[in-house]
C-alpha cells in the first residue's frame, strides 16, 4: 500500500494539549530542517509556523506512529514551496554566517550554505537527524537513487569548499552506505 | 563531517520569543472547514463536467487498487464507469527534467502541453521519469507516443504518458500526479470517469495476475441503437485500469479478431507487468 494511502489510515486530530507537546517535541526539528534548506531564520521561522499552523487548523493530521518524518516532510514541501515564491527568488539573502560565533562552525555552515537546497536537506537528514537512505528518500519524496546522487554530489562539493582544511571531509565518511 | 556539522545546527534553534509566538497563534487557530468527504467527491466529480444519473445502473466495487470501480451512465445516455480514488505516489517536481518544468513555466496556468516522441522510452528520458517495466509492452509494435503536463503556479502537477501500436488497436497510457497537487488534493478524492458511445453494454471484472496485481477489466459489447460507426468508435472493446507503483494505468484494445484473443492479449500485458 502506497505512502498516500497509509497516511489516511489511524490518522488522529491534534486537541491543544497534543499540539503544545508537538509544538515543544519538534520545533526545533522543524526549524533546522528549513533553516538548513533555506539558509534564512526568518523564513525558517515562517515555514515552521506554517506547519505547526497546518496542524492546528486541522488541515492534515499526523499518523500515530512516525509523527517526526511526517512533520519533517511537510517541512521539506513547505520549503519547496517557499523556494519557488516570488519573493525568494527575486530578493537577495542576509549573510548569516555572522549568526554563530564558533569560527568552525561558520566555516561548515558557509560551506553548506554554498550548497543548493536540495543537497543541504540531503545533508541535514542524513548528518544530524539519522536518517537513512530510505527514509530520507519517504521524506523528501525522491527515489534512493537521486538520494544516493545527492549526497555523493553534496560531499563532492563540500570537500571542495573546506579543501583548506584536509580531512575535514574524508573521501568516503560512509554517509552513502546503505544502513 | 557528521560531528562539524552536528555541532553547528545544534546551535540553531527557533527562539524562545518565536515559540510563544507562534504558541500563541496556534491556540487562536481554529480548524479550517472542510466539506464532508462524500461532498468533496461529488465537488470533483462535478468539475469533470460530467453530471452523472444516479442510476440502478450503478454498482460499486473496490478492485484494481482504487478505492470504487463504478458503472455510470450520463444524463445524456452514455454508458462508462467511474474510478475513485487510487494509490497514488507522487512523483517529487524536483526529479523532472528541465524541458519538463520548462513547458510548466510556458504557461504557468493549468495548460497542458503534448511532447511526441516515436516510443515510451523517449517520452522517459525527455521527462525524468521511469515507469514500471513491462517486457511485453516493450515488444508490441508501437507508431507513436506522447507525454501531456498540466501545471499551476509552482510548476508541474499532472504527466500523462499515452502510446499506441500501429493502427491504434492498443493504447496504453499511464498517469501521475507530482507532489505540487499532493497538497492541494486528497488522493482518495482522485476521480477519473471514462464513457462510451451510447449502446454500449458494459461489465466489469477483477482480473489478478500471477504476481498478484489486481486490474479493472470492462468489456464493451455493442447493443441495441449504438450510433453511427462512421463518426464512433462502435467496435467490441477491452478496457483494463490497474494501479501501479503509483502511477494509475488505462489500457484499451479493439477487438479486430476474436474477442478471445482481445482477451487473451489483455491478460498478456497484465502479467507483463510484475509487483
Amino acid at each position: 500500500m502506497g505512502e498516500a494511502s497509509k497516511k489516511r489510515e489511524g490518522v488522529t486530530d491534534v486537541d491543544p494539549q497534543e499540539l503544545e507537546r508537538l509544538f515543544s517535541k519538534y520545533a526545533d526539528d522543524v526549524f533546522r530542517l528549513a533553516y538548513s534548506y533555506l539558509g534564512s531564520r526568518p523564513e525558517a521561522e515562517d515555514v515552521c509556523q506554517t506547519v505547526f499552523l497546518r496542524l492546528a487548523e486541522g488541515k492534515a493530521a499526523l499518523p500515530p506512529e512516525g509523527e517526526k518524518p511526517y512533520l519533517l516532510k511537510w517541512t521539506a514541501n513547505a520549503c519547496k514551496n517557499a523556494l519557488r515564491s516570488f519573493w525568494r527568488r527575486n530578493v537577495g539573502e542576509l549573510d548569516e554566517t555572522l549568526l554563530f560565533k564558533d569560527p568552525t562552525d561558520r566555516e561548515v555552515y558557509a560551506a553548506v550554505k554554498a550548497l543548493p537546497p536540495i543537497y543541504r536537506a540531503v545533508i541535514h537528514l542524513y548528518y544530524f537527524e539519522g536518517y537513512d537512505q530510505r527514509e530520507i528518500g519517504e521524506i523528501l519524496k525522491i527515489s534512493r537513487t537521486a538520494v544516493q546522487t545527492r549526497m555523493a554530489r553534496a560531499r563532492e562539493l563540500l570537500r571542495k569548499e573546506l579543501s583548506d582544511d584536509e580531512g575535514t571531509v574524508p573521501a568516503h565518511d560512509g554517509a552513502c552506505d546503505a544502513r | 563531517m557528521r560531528e562539524q556539522y552536528r555541532h553547528m545546527m545544534e546551535r540553531v534553534t527557533l527562539d524562545e520569543d518565536k515559540k510563544e509566538e507562534i504558541m500563541n497563534q496556534l491556540r487562536e487557530a481554529k480548524p479550517a472547514r472542510r466539506f464532508p468527504r462524500p461532498l468533496r467527491t461529488a465537488l470533483i466529480a462535478a468539475c469533470a463536467c460530467l453530471l452523472l444519473m444516479g442510476s440502478a445502473f450503478a454498482a460499486v466495487y473496490a478492485m484494481g487498487g482504487f478505492a470504487s470501480v463504478e458503472l455510470q451512465e450520463t444524463e445524456s445516455g452514455k454508458p462508462g464507469y467511474g474510478l475513485t480514488g487510487g494509490d497514488f505516489r507522487f512523483l517529487s517536481a524536483e526529479s523532472l527534467t528541465d524541458e519538463v518544468l520548462a513547458l510548466a513555466e510556458t504557461d504557468p496556468a493549468y495548460a497542458t502541453r503534448y511532447f511526441i516522441g516515436q516510443d515510451w522510452s523517449a517520452a522517459e528520458a525527455f521527462s525524468g521519469v521511469t515507469l514500471p517495466e513491462n517486457p511485453v509492452i516493450d515488444a508490441l509494435d508501437i507508431g507513436g507516443c506522447f507525454l501531456s503536463v498540466q501545471s499551476n503556479d509552482a510548476g508541474p502537477t499532472w504527466l500523462h504518458f499515452q502510446q499506441w501500436t500501429r493502427g491504434l488497436a492498443v493504447s496504453i497510457s499511464a498517469e501521475a500526479y507530482t507532489d505540487l497537487m499532493g497538497e492541494a488534493l486528497d488522493p482518495e478524492d482522485f476521480f477519473v470517469g471514462r464513457y462510451f458511445a451510447p449502446g454500449y453494454e458494459l461489465s466489469t471484472e477483477e482480473y489478478i495476475t500471477r504476481s498478484g496485481l489486481s486490474a479493472v477489466i470492462v468489456h464493451l459489447a455493442p447493443g441495441d441503437g449504438m450510433p453511427d460507426p462512421e463518426k464512433y468508435n462502435t467496435c467490441e472493446r477491452y478496457e483494463a485500469d490497474l494501479m501501479l507503483d503509483g502511477f494509475r494505468y488505462h489500457i484499451n484494445i479493439d477487438v479486430d479478431g476474436s474477442s478471445e484473443e482481445a482477451l487473451e492479449q489483455l491478460h498478456g500485458i497484465l502479467e507483463g507487468f510484475a509487483l
